[in-house]
């Protein structure tokens, strides 16, 4: 019997068109490279902060007077005590920025990490609509918002700006530091308060083997002012202020060396040993981890499905630098560092794969 | 290679890219982000591309790296309920269903040979496997696509 003639997969058929705000990224970013030869790394990570490579957004809101690290991570992430000292000691200042006042609210650097954050509002309780700088105007005004401009939900930046008759203001608070303290990864997140302010949040990865005990950086807090009938700047409507300011490093406070107990494969991998370090913002762990012959290095990804959990089987909370990373340059030889989130040492722990059916016994 | 010839070579793959990004990352959010420091790392890198008819490839490779850093940073996969419906429906939305629930290390290469008519040749090199782990991957990932397709 003939076989029938398969029909040519056509798999564009599974896609939809690039959405607009995919497509002008990497144009916009594609135009915005400079001619000249020398790109150098300082004016990359200009063009990497500018462009506010990580965006999460924290889909809460809160009163204005929380607004902060503390509510914002809660238990989730396991914010340990002694961060939440050193975050609440901040010293907080107001700035004038054109027609709104941001306040810098929060640091806090351990040395692999700063976190700096500043809340905006409209100066002397004028009514104004406040759109972070890594959001999307065309993206809904967060539930909070709906609510106080008496809006449907589903009602965009620039919708409502139009329906409320406020201005609309685009605010960006950033801290920019040495790019050879920087260990390349920014977070930008934001929380709405009730009132209509916003607490802008960054965060940037630093090489603790540079780091020394104060950091020096730049604050920069930006405001833009945006017509939203074409959805454009308006000229001259554009405040900018910049202020030098240094925070305190905290460093390592504890260290140990965990070692399997029993079986020490997992997956494809023979787990050597996890060193730990705890700092103020929490414990950073690096498991040291070798590869069976036949693991395919290109399932190596896998790792970032496993999990620390504690003697009882609970996973630690993840954490305040939101990633972890892989090292696996020297294949079959890879070093997997996460964080967890909390206050001691444990006396012992477990590293589990995705599967959660096995894990490694450590103490 | 001059800032127009780049620009210009982005436009013309720009929807290339999506899809790829798309396959891996199954969130237009982190697709925007992937595209955006995709086109920022090419430009840094360009003096690694040696011959300009290998522009394609060379961006597809680093946009793969910079999907992977976007998943590192995301800590983990994306489950089929996180996945957010796209703004507009796929033309065939039943394909679009059948393609998501095969695993990423399959459906990689089937999107790179059956959406952009890449060779075996060209998705070992993009991907950094053998041809013959191409070759494997791919037949496993048309058998899955059809009967999820069936079922």
């Amino acid at each position: 019997m003939n076989k029938r003639p398969e029909p040519e997969l056509d798999l564009r058929k599974a896609f939809s068109p690039t959405p607009e705000a995919c497509y002008g990224a990497l144009m916009n970013a594609a135009r915005s490279v400079k001619e000249e030869p020398s790109v150098r790394k300082i004016s990359f990570r200009a063009l990497v902060i500018a462009a506010a490579i990580i965006i999460a957004t924290m889909a809460i809101a809160l009163a204005a007077e929380q607004l902060g690290l503390i509510n914002l991570f809660g238990n989730d992430y396991g914010l340990p005590e002694a961060a939440q000292t050193v975050l609440k000691s901040t010293e907080q200042k107001d700035y004038a920025v054109g027609p709104l006042t941001i306040t810098l609210r929060e640091t806090l650097a351990d040395g692999r990490l700063v976190y700096v954050t500043a809340q905006a509002s409209s100066a002397g309780g004028a009514n104004a609509l406040i759109s972070p700088a890594s959001g999307d105007l065309s993206a809904y005004i967060p539930k909070t918002e709906a609510a106080r401009l008496n809006l449907p939900g589903e009602t965009s930046f620039l919708e409502a700006a139009s329906q409320a008759k406020m201005p609309l203001y685009v605010a960006d608070a950033y801290f920019e530091i040495d790019p050879a303290l920087w260990a390349g990864e920014e977070m930008r997140a934001e929380v709405f308060g009730t009132d209509g302010s916003v607490l802008l949040v960054d965060m940037l990865q630093t090489d603790p083997q540079k780091v020394a005990e104060t950091l020096t950086g730049t604050l920069t807090l930006h405001v833009r002012e945006i017509d939203p009938a074409s959805a454009a700047f308006v000229p001259d409507r554009d405040w900018r202020v910049e202020e030098e300011i240094s925070i305190p490093v905290g460093g390592v406070t504890a260290e140990r060396i965990y070692l399997p107990e029993g079986t020490a494969l997992l997956g494809g991998y023979t787990l050597k040993s996890v060193k730990a370090e705890q700092t103020d913002a929490g414990i950073y762990l690096s498991a040291s981890l070798e590869a069976a012959v036949d693991t395919p290095r290109e399932d190596v990804y896998s790792l970032y499905d496993w999990s620390f959990l504690d003697e009882k089987g609970n996973a630690f909370p993840a954490g305040i630098n939101m990633s972890g990373s892989l090292n696996e340059e020297g294949w079959p030889a890879v070093t997997l560092h996460m964080m967890i989130g909390a206050d001691a040492l444990p006396g012992a722990m477990r590293l589990t794969d995705a599967s959660a059916e096995d894990a490694i016994a450590l103490k | 290679m001059d800032k127009d010839y780049f620009v210009q070579e982005i436009e013309r793959i720009s929807g290339m890219l999506y899809r790829v990004s798309y396959a891996i990352l199954r969130h237009d959010e982190d697709c925007k982000d992937a595209l955006q420091e995709t086109a920022l790392k090419a430009w840094e890198k360009r003096g690694s591309l040696r011959d300009k008819n290998l522009f394609s490839t060379w961006m597809t490779r680093i946009l793969i790296n910079e999907c992977r850093n976007i998943q590192r940073k995301s800590r983990g996969s994306v489950s089929l309920e996180d996945i957010p419906e796209p703004s507009v429906p796929p033309p065939d939305p039943a394909l679009a269903m059948a393609l998501e629930k095969i695993p990423e290390n399959l459906r990689l290469p089937l999107v790179l040979k059956y959406s952009e008519g890449m060779n075996y040749a060209q998705i070992a090199k993009v991907l950094r496997l053998p041809l013959a782990t191409v070759r494997g991957r791919i037949y496993r990932a048309k058998k899955q696509l059809r009967k999820e397709l069936e079922a």
